[in-house]
């Protein structure tokens, strides 16, 4: 998205033949009216920037080109999107941006994934084996989760899933997978104990105190590498941990659960100090603010001269675009000389 | 003798063109605000961005101040040249044209054509002396036999600071003392 695209979502935009630049300018300046606001300042751009910041780093917030009509149009896609909106529980205002998401899941591919995940569970030909299937679907074992994790890519080459999808997959999967394990509960029942933002920061606090999933996690990434190796370091059953079925539809669903255990799995795999909760009070805001402090610099005076002339030349520039307007001042001066001169007279 | 009569009529044109020029001279820094702030907070120099406006914005006030006196010379006949005459209103132009800039940036822009406007034509109005009889001379007659008092300082103090004042002074004594500058002539 480039500074086009962004200033068209506030409602800015440019006519076909104009200099995006100066446009760009003008409406910093003020002097553009933006679409469907009549009160619309330019002191009012600073909040649409700081608003933008917040989210821009959702990945839900990076729109795909057919997602634009079908948010707003509300028919055809109305269906599966109330269905889509209805598996989510955060009722705030990333509903309307969830399905714009190229990382968040898509109803039918959802059930692509579930079709993927029961392919991937080895379900013994008992009726007990089977029943306990229906009642807690998981994965416990490491090769099980390699397994679907394959059938994702399979699924990726096919067409069926993006690649981001499958990308944001993969980090969720392995975050599940282990933190899921360590913690005893699910991803619902920590949900239903408290907010979401505490759950996630208590996910990757325990992430953080157990060096062992860091380390197994790097033998993991090893493991897709190599997958041979590990499964005869395993023991053909690899490490147990726990990912439900349930928990993963639940993260998948969700745009803002995707993206906190996307976080948590690339801090873990950056090697530093996952900062997973935005609402925490303790911590820093990460990103709804510049991370940088403006400076003041210092010119001399050779760059006074040629700010002049920068500012001139983009000041004639700016009056040349508004001459039709300057030649209405202009002609006010003509009719008012005209008037006050002839009832002044000589 | 100068007659109230033909003072009045300059002050016509004078505020005119003191509220044209004053309205033409709005948009040079008011349109910009946000520039200016976000630019001068990286420490671009304030006096060039200042100057090259003035210096763009002055080919503009000349070409209007031209069709204005060159118009009205028709009108008014001086018996002074043109150049002169052409140079006053141009002085005056350049004057209105800094109560806009001042008045772009500490009134808001919704409001700032109207304020603007008013406070041009109640300034050049009531501060010219004239809008009552000559007050000027009649501050000045004061502060000369020593029967001044404080409004009569005061008043002469705001009328030092008028366009109006200015130019009907100019005016009033071209009217009668054909300039001699070698300057203006």
């Amino acid at each position: 998205m480039d500074a086009t695209d962004y200033f068209e979502c506030l409602g800015f935009y440019a006519s076909p033949n104009v200099n995006l630049a100066d446009f760009f300018m003008d409406v910093i300046g003020g002097t553009v009216a933006r679409n469907n606001d009549p009160g619309f300042t330019s002191a009012d751009l600073f909040l649409f920037w700081k608003d933008w910041v917040v989210h821009a780093n959702k990945p839900y917030f990076e729109l795909e080109e057919e997602e634009g009509t079908a948010a707003s149009s509300g028919g055809g896609n109305g269906g599966n999107r109330k269905q889509f909106e209805r598996q989510s529980t955060g009722a705030n205002q990333h509903n309307t941006t969830r399905g714009s998401s190229t990382y968040t899941f898509k109803p039918n591919q959802i059930e692509i994934v579930r079709r993927l995940f029961v392919e991937a569970m080895v379900i013994p030909g008992g009726a007990a084996e089977r029943a306990s299937f229906d009642a807690s679907p998981s994965i416990k074992k490491e090769k099980d989760l390699h397994s679907f994790l394959r059938l994702v890519s399979q699924a990726t080459m096919v067409g069926s899933i993006t690649t981001h999808q499958s990308l944001a997959l993969g980090l969720v999967v392995r975050t599940l997978f282990w933190v899921d394990g360590m913690t005893g509960h699910s991803l619902k029942q920590s949900m239903s104990q408290g907010s979401m933002g505490e759950m996630l920061k208590n996910m990757g606090e325990i992430s953080q105190k157990t060096q062992k999933t860091n380390q197994s996690l790097q033998e993991i990434e090893l493991s897709d590498q190599n997958a041979t190796n590990v499964t005869s370091s395993s023991n053909g059953n690899g490490r147990v941990g726990v990912l439900n079925y349930s928990d993963l539809m639940f993260a998948l669903s969700d745009g803002e659960i995707l993206s906190e255990m996307m976080n948590i799995r690339l801090s873990q795999l950056m090697g530093r100090t996952a900062s997973l909760n935005n609402n925490g009070a303790d911590q820093k805001i990460p990103s709804s603010r510049p991370t940088h402090t403006i400076r003041e610099r210092r010119f001399g005076c050779d760059y006074i001269f040629a700010q002049f002339v920068l500012y001139a030349t983009r000041y004639a520039l700016k009056r040349r675009r508004q001459f039709t307007t300057w030649l209405t001042e202009l002609i006010l001066f003509i009719f008012g000389a005209v008037l006050i001169g002839a009832i002044t007279g000589p | 003798m100068t007659s109230i009569g033909f003072i009045m009529g300059y002050l016509n044109l004078i505020m005119i063109f003191g509220i044209l020029s004053t309205i033409s001279a709005l948009s040079s820094f008011g349109s910009q605000k946000l520039i200016f702030w976000r630019e001068s907070s990286y420490g671009i120099s304030i006096s060039a961005f200042w100057c090259s406006r003035m210096v763009v914005d002055f080919f503009f006030i000349f070409i209007q101040t031209l069709v204005w006196s060159s118009i009205l010379y028709g009108y008014i006949t001086p018996s002074y040249s043109t150049y002169a005459f052409f140079s006053m209103w141009l002085g005056q132009a350049f004057a209105n044209s800094g109560v806009g800039y001042v008045l772009s940036t500490i009134i808001p822009s919704r409001n700032l054509t109207l304020y603007a406007a008013m406070v041009t034509a109640l300034g050049g109005l009531f501060l010219s002396g004239v809008s009552d009889g000559l007050k000027y001379i009649d501050a000045k007659v004061a502060i000369v036999n020593n029967t001044n008092t404080i409004a009569d300082r005061l008043l002469l103090y705001f009328m030092s600071a008028t366009y109006s004042r200015w130019m009907i002074d100019l005016l009033s004594v071209s009217k009668y003392f054909v300039c001699s500058f070698k300057f203006c002539c």
